[in-house]
């Protein structure tokens, strides 16, 4: 008699609280992470939202202990991770797992579905027999609405078209019965119709099965599509986070503000509306020191206290955090 | 035939096919597009429809025995087909060019921005002059918004908008008429691609050439672009003005593509996406391409492939859609 198949779980929080993270190149120090604290709520599904560079991948590596953090704290249901090793790690790594950007690139080539399935089992479904595990596959795939499962087993990546080898990936990170699923960049890689597709099945996990989400995107339109709430990245720090709607419609830190601008809207016809000179300035570059807030460069509110300290981050009400003199 | 001056590129009735081990793929169908002078098109559609392919083969970069090309393409007037090798040479950059997709890659990464700059010229300026190059080097960044330091840098020292940027710039050399852009933002973060379209309208405004834009994102396109056609399955399904497909999109896959972007404002409410995956080009469907995929599909549909009609400016291909429904009427 072998093992029951695990149940499924309802979701932990996890704590991000203070997180650094350096990088050590030749004499060159970049510090990527400059004290990021964030907390996903079991169950929660919230947003990451920046533009490139600005440090999100490497937090979503950090959390999945791809990187130790220099400094700071993880917290997973109410255990401190940030170091844990061995056992304690793939316990965790179980429970927490990563979708990535290019499903194109994520999944071995050389491997059928059911081989890639089977490669991602985690240590506890060691004792599972062979018809348990085919069950397993079957669920997952079943639940990332690849159904007949038994049709997709034998199937190899580049049989299927890019939606369907994102679903695989997701029903591979389903395996271990996670309580958070990091999801960096789901869909940008797909095609346009076939996007909310993936991103409806996120949201139908979360609702069925209380799985909660990282979504990394610098896509705003979308993370208030999926995310409760939308956490907003510049330069290694969260500038910004609060409800969805609130992010979209009240933006306070005015890099938000310039990402709300940014997004293409159909409904702002014609770009002689738009003022040019918003958008100037890049992020500051991370391997030399910066003296105060990194949005001091590109911020049109600019004042003397800015380049002098960086702001803390302030409760504004409404679940909305700020990191900005600006009141 | 009279020529309308004010027509830049006007591609015809337009067929490519690629021959494969397993027969030739019919990759472009029966696509007619027209730009005009100052003009900003967008051409939009999901990988695979053929967009690419229709303007490589266009313009003569996708070349026999690697596709077969029927149909006519004009571009300033002049019939693209019938150009020599040496006068298709010379005719690039200078009547029109090229922003290529991942254009991130584009930079020779061994090369200065400087030397890959008066390559371009040398090899399409009769009257290059080394001197003249270097000035117009300068000018070029300066209006792009590039320090013109940075010519002499190579372009792993330029950040992702530096080199879109510069490879604007690139295009941008020999003032060309029509400037075709294969998925210029793709690889760019949003702020970044705000930057750059808002930096092409200006530049449009400016020196009056046109673009045609290929992008898969129909919100921006829909957002800043003067006309837009919309191909599936290699070919046309709509085409119009962006206020009218905003207003009234009349095919049901413009429909669902346009639906397939959550707004960013407004009331929120959960979208479908459009079922199914792009059909296979190798067996295309012999009706219409979207058929499978359509919540309005009859027989009629996966019978015979409608003809694109023409509804004053708006043109669509669709079996269930009649003139009413172009004047703005949703279905």
């Amino acid at each position: 008699m072998s093992a029951q198949l695990k149940p499924q779980r309802h979701g932990a929080p996890l704590v991000i609280a203070d997180v650094h993270k350096r990088f050590t190149q030749g004499r060159q120090v970049s510090h990527i992470l400059r004290g990021c604290s964030l907390t996903i709520g079991a169950g929660e599904i919230v947003a990451l939202v920046g533009e490139s560079g600005s440090g999100k991948s490497t937090l979503a590596r950090t959390i999945m202990k791809l990187y130790t953090p220099d400094e700071g704290q993880l917290l997973f249901a109410g255990e401190d991770v940030t170091h844990a090793k061995g056992r304690a790690l793939s316990a965790y790594r179980e429970r927490v797992q990563m979708v990535f950007q290019d499903p194109f690139a994520s999944l071995n080539p050389a491997h059928s579905i059911r081989t890639i399935l089977r490669r991602s089992l985690p240590p506890s479904a060691r004792r599972y027999s062979e018809r348990q595990r085919e069950a397993l596959f079957d669920e997952v795939l079943t639940q990332v609405g690849l159904a007949p499962a038994s049709n997709f087993l034998q199937q190899f990546p580049h049989e299927l078209s890019g939606g369907q080898r994102q679903r695989v990936a997701l029903a591979r990170s389903l395996a271990g019965r996670p309580d958070l699923v990091l999801a960096d960049e789901p869909v940008s890689m797909l095609d346009v119709s076939l996007r909310l597709g993936v991103l409806n099945l996120m949201l139908s996990l979360n609702e069925q099965y209380g799985i909660g989400y990282l979504y990394i995107t610098h896509d705003l339109a979308s993370a208030r599509y999926v995310a409760s709430r939308i956490a907003v990245m510049y330069a290694g720090e969260i500038v910004e986070e609060g409800p969805s709607d609130v992010i979209v419609e009240q933006a306070q830190h005015p890099y938000t503000q310039l990402l709300v601008q940014a997004a293409p809207d159909p409904s702002r016809r014609g770009l002689d509306q738009l003022d040019e000179s918003v958008f100037t300035g890049e992020p500051p570059d991370l391997s030399r020191d910066i003296q105060g807030c990194p949005f001091q460069f590109r911020c049109q509110h600019v004042m003397d206290q800015c380049h002098v300290s960086s702001p803390p981050l302030r409760d504004i009400g409404g679940g909305q955090k700020v990191k900005c003199f600006l009141e | 035939m009279q020529r309308d001056e004010q027509v830049t590129f006007s591609v015809q009735d337009v067929s490519v096919s690629y021959p494969t081990v397993r027969g030739w793929v019919q990759a472009v169908r029966n696509v007619d597009l027209q730009i005009r002078k100052g003009e900003l098109v967008g051409l939009a559609g999901e990988s695979g429809s053929g967009k690419s392919t229709l303007v490589l083969a266009a313009t003569r970069v996708l070349r026999a025995p690697a596709v077969k090309v029927t149909g006519r393409v004009e571009i300033m007037g002049q019939d693209v087909f019938a150009w020599s090798d040496k006068e298709l040479r010379a005719q690039r950059w200078q009547t029109f060019s090229f922003v290529t997709q991942s254009a991130m890659n584009a930079l020779n990464p061994v090369m200065r921005v400087r030397a890959q700059m008066h390559d371009a010229m040398r090899a399409h300026d009769a009257n290059y002059s080394k001197v003249k190059g270097d000035k117009r080097c300068e000018e070029v960044l300066r209006i792009v918004e590039v320090p013109a330091a940075k010519l002499d840098s190579y372009p792993h020292q330029l950040s992702g908008g530096q080199r879109q940027r510069v490879v604007i710039a690139l295009a941008l050399l020999l003032l060309p008429q029509l400037v075709i852009m294969d998925e210029p933002t793709t690889a760019l973060d949003v702020v970044a691609q705000r930057e750059i379209i808002a930096l092409i309208r200006r530049l449009q405004r400016e020196l009056g050439f046109a673009v045609l834009l290929i992008t898969h994102d129909l919100s921006l396109l829909l957002e800043v672009a003067d006309s837009v056609t919309v191909m599936y399955g290699g070919r046309v399904m709509e085409s119009g003005t962006s206020h009218q497909l905003l207003q009234g999109a009349s095919h049901p896959y413009s429909r669902a593509l346009i639906h397939s972007f959550p707004p960013l404002h407004g009331a929120m409410q959960r979208q479908e996406g459009i079922p199914g995956t792009p059909p296979d080009m190798l067996n295309p469907p012999t009706g219409c391409p979207f058929a499978a995929r359509c919540t309005l599909a009859t027989q009629e549909c996966s019978d015979s492939m409608p003809p694109l009609m023409r509804y004053g400016e708006h043109q669509v291909a669709c079996h269930k859609v009649s003139a009413a429904d172009t004047q703005g009427v949703m279905l």
